[in-house]
């Protein structure tokens, strides 16, 4: 055993006095710098017979260079500053991760893209927050639509503003304030983006006024009638039946007149008859029905009612001429 | 120019280049930062600085028993220390091409 192996009590009564200096660092940091500490010492005393404190300056003095080398508070705070200060290292060193880094040249790049998206966020967050309606989907109602829109548009103003003035200033303390304020908004996409999906499309009411006063053409209990399909007693659908009031006026049905695939009938004279029934409609640029019979979906009563004789004197009584004639050249 | 104020600033570049080198202990690497020329760093600024380095996840560290006293503690560089090193020796190569072309102009001025 070789004498200088043993700790010179020089060395311990040094490494004590630094120990008291650092009593308010965590015990365990305290401990593993002290190790390191006295390593050394033990070292540096087998290489030389100078006394330590000469060396090294005193102990105090030793403690605080060490103190402040090492990156630790000083020893006015206790206990809840130097979990502070571990919190910090924590945070320290997740920032200094090269995964963060590269994260952080992403976001460089797409951060024109996030500053619009964050006015939106923010304005949709604090709607989310307040409870408010977003009807239409996309702008939450600030009571309304409008403003909601023109309190994205701030938003995105400002957020633009800020992030333009902080690349200006370079302000350390700015930019820690924004990465809260990005992370809190980052963090918010995520309920508005689920609001944004569960909110169901809007309902598109097109309300169609049926007041029987205002409405144009045949109605029938306030809606409008836009076709008639005319069976004979035999159940044969019956083609351009031309239909009248009791006082001679034609049931026009123009309510789809406008549509220009209708077929309507035209009489020798040129009238158009927009009371012929079923009103057929053209093929698409033909002129041919596809389905002259079709109808709609009815149970054909059977008649037990003996059929009527139409006299020849009643036929001759209709307003058309043409009708008549064609009437009576059938009758006779 | 105050040489412990510019060590200040310097001391986790040298002792990231240290330990890049070869792994070492605290009394280790402080010998071979003296033996680089840095002779005025102080002991307490390297053991502190290592023990920041190492939090800081730069330096990794594992115990070695020792036969002439109390185990070693030898530190090693991480990838995130090479990172660190790398900007390190970037900055500083900026820093003192800058200060060398200041400093020499005004020498010649003087001169």
């Amino acid at each position: 055993v070789n004498a200088t192996r043993a700790v010179r009590p020089e060395v311990t009564a040094y490494l004590d006095e630094v120990r008291e200096a650092l009593g308010d660092v965590p015990p365990d940091e305290r401990d593993d710098l002290l190790a390191e500490v006295e390593a050394s010492l033990v070292e540096t005393a087998e290489e030389s017979e100078r006394p330590i404190a000469a060396r090294l300056g005193p102990p105090d003095a030793f403690a605080a260079e060490l103190r402040s080398a090492a990156g630790l508070q000083t020893a006015d705070g206790q206990g809840r500053e130097t979990l502070a200060t571990r919190l910090a290292e924590r945070v320290e060193r997740a920032l200094a991760d090269p995964r963060l880094a590269r994260a952080k040249a992403l976001y460089a790049e797409l951060a024109p893209i996030w500053w619009l998206l964050r006015g939106y966020v923010a304005v949709a967050l604090i709607a989310l927050l307040a409870g408010r309606d977003w009807t239409d989907r996309v702008v939450p109602h600030l009571p309304r639509a409008r403003f909601g829109a023109a309190a994205i548009l701030v938003a995105v103003v400002a957020s633009i503003a800020l992030e333009l003035r902080a690349r200006r200033a370079q302000a350390r303390q700015t930019a820690s304030a924004g990465v809260v304020v990005n992370l809190v908004l980052l963090v918010a996409v995520v309920p508005v983006v689920v609001h944004l999906l569960h909110t169901p499309a809007p309902a598109v009411v097109v309300e169609t006024v049926t007041s029987p006063a205002n409405e144009r053409g045949l109605t029938l209990n306030g809606v409008p009638v836009d076709n008639i399909y005319p069976y004979s007693r035999d159940g044969r659908l019956l083609h351009d039946v031309l239909l009248y009031t009791g006082s001679g006026r034609p049931l026009d049905v123009k309510s789809v007149a406008a549509d220009p695939l209708r077929r309507v009938p035209v009489s020798r004279g040129g009238a158009r008859l927009y009371n012929a029934f079923p009103v057929r409609y053209y093929e698409r640029g033909t002129h041919r029905v596809a389905q002259p019979d079709a109808g709609p979906r009815i149970a054909l009563p059977r008649f037990r009612t003996p059929a009527l004789k139409a006299s020849p004197r009643t036929a001759a009584k209709r307003p058309r001429r043409s009708g008549a004639n064609a009437a009576r050249a059938r009758i006779r | 120019m105050d040489r412990s104020q510019l060590l200040r600033g310097t001391l986790d570049a040298a002792a990231l280049a240290v330990v890049a080198e070869q792994d070492g202990y605290g009394y280790d690497v402080l010998r071979r930062l003296r033996a680089a020329g840095l002779a005025d760093v102080g002991d307490a600024s390297v053991y502190g600085t290592l023990r920041r380095l190492y939090r800081a996840g730069a330096l990794t560290s594992y115990v070695m028993p020792s036969d002439e006293g109390p185990h070693r503690r030898y530190y090693g560089i991480t990838d995130r220390g090479r990172a660190q090193l790398a900007d390190a020796r970037t900055i500083w190569r900026d820093f003192s091409r800058a200060l060398t072309d200041l400093l020499e102009i005004d020498v010649e001025v003087t001169a």
